[in-house]
């Protein structure tokens, strides 16, 4: 009987001091006390990257021009030779335009075909960084900030047998994560 | 005429070697070489490819002569070994002008070449190539998709192609 009246005293002693401990003290009829409330956010989400990209070329046509002169010399038996080269171009841009929810690199990358290897390529930008598409409308003026464009100029020699347009190297597009 | 008997046994096991070696050439050696690209986009269509749901195809703007694509993918890869195929999401949208083939490399060795991929079609899963899962461990690796992209009329390869860098995982 004693011990079951000093556990009951226990518990109902334990109860009163585990109350007062979150107790406000209010000492007056109307007395106010704050309670501080307290939250925290935790994001279990999982969000997935979605990778989702416009990309869009140009004809890509290039056109190798020889201009000047062709003199013939009859005292020495030779053509004097006054000629400039140059190349011209229709079409020689790359777009690409991000709509994932990632940031993406863009690398362009231009490869000879094994026949033509004295034409090179070089791009103006070799690669382009574009800001993922989170928050970005989808009207032209707001996409114009996940696009970027890239040109291509060739450069170097092309047989003079070449007269029609033949293809003469292959463009690479290289997209990667911008971490 | 007498043969002699050695000439005629060495005949017969000449005869045997080359027997086993043309079956093993025949129906055990794994090719050495992996495919190459398709400079015309092959007549199949990729079998795996569906429909992508709630797709706008209003296309994309091009110059003559010029192409436009649009390209929608996840750059996690997982291949299981078992069923020799390879989980992954690739989608060629409605609003793409070009057909596209997609490939998957790892370390320069094409594993994965589907069929014809027509715009408004994805696939989630692709078969690998013969033999592949023989040249793939456990394990993840760092590879890419290699999209090629063809003339819907007429099969022509276009001139750029778009590399995209994945994460492979392969599991037993």
């Amino acid at each position: 009987m004693k011990k079951i009246l000093t556990l009951t005293l226990a518990f109902v002693f334990l109860a009163f001091v585990s109350v007062s401990a979150f107790a406000a003290d209010i000492t007056s009829n109307g007395g106010e006390e704050e309670i501080d409330v307290q939250a925290k956010y935790e994001n279990n989400v999982e969000t997935a990257d979605v990778y989702s990209v416009d990309i869009t070329w140009g004809a890509m046509e290039f056109t190798h021009s020889v201009d000047g002169s062709r003199v013939w010399n009859a005292d020495e038996h030779r053509y004097i030779v006054s000629e400039t080269e140059a190349w011209s171009a229709s079409g020689n841009t790359i777009t690409v335009v991000n709509h994932s929810n990632v940031s993406i690199k863009a690398q362009f990358t231009y490869t000879a075909d094994t026949a033509h290897s004295g034409v090179t390529g070089t791009f103006d930008k070799a690669n382009i960084t574009l800001p993922s598409a989170v928050g970005v409308g989808t009207d032209a003026e707001s996409l114009k900030t996940v696009t970027g464009t890239a040109a291509l100029t060739l450069g170097g020699t092309l047989a003079n047998s070449t007269t029609t347009l033949t293809r003469v190297g292959k463009i690479k597009v290289t997209i990667s994560k911008v971490n | 005429m007498n043969i002699p008997k050695w000439l005629v046994i060495a005949l017969i096991v000449l005869i045997i070697a080359c027997l086993i070696i043309t079956s093993w050439a025949l129906f055990f050696r794994t090719p050495a070489n992996t495919p190459l690209t398709p400079d015309y986009a092959p007549v199949e269509k990729e079998e795996n490819a569906e429909n992508i749901e709630g797709d706008d195809d209003t296309k994309l703007e091009a110059d003559e002569g010029g192409g436009a694509v649009g390209l929608t993918f996840s750059d996690k890869i997982t291949i299981d070994l078992s069923d020799k195929k390879a989980a992954l999401y690739f989608a060629n949208p409605g609003k793409s002008l070009q057909d596209m083939v997609l490939q998957i490399v790892i370390q320069d060795e094409i594993i994965v070449q589907t069929g014809t991929i027509n715009p408004g079609k994805q696939v989630r899963q692709v078969d690998l190539l013969d033999g592949a899962e023989k040249r793939l461990a456990e394990g993840i690796y760092e590879g890419k998709f290699v999209v090629l992209y063809y003339d819907v009329e007429t099969g022509e390869r276009a001139m750029v192609s778009t590399d995209l860098l994945v994460t492979i995982t392969v599991q037993k």
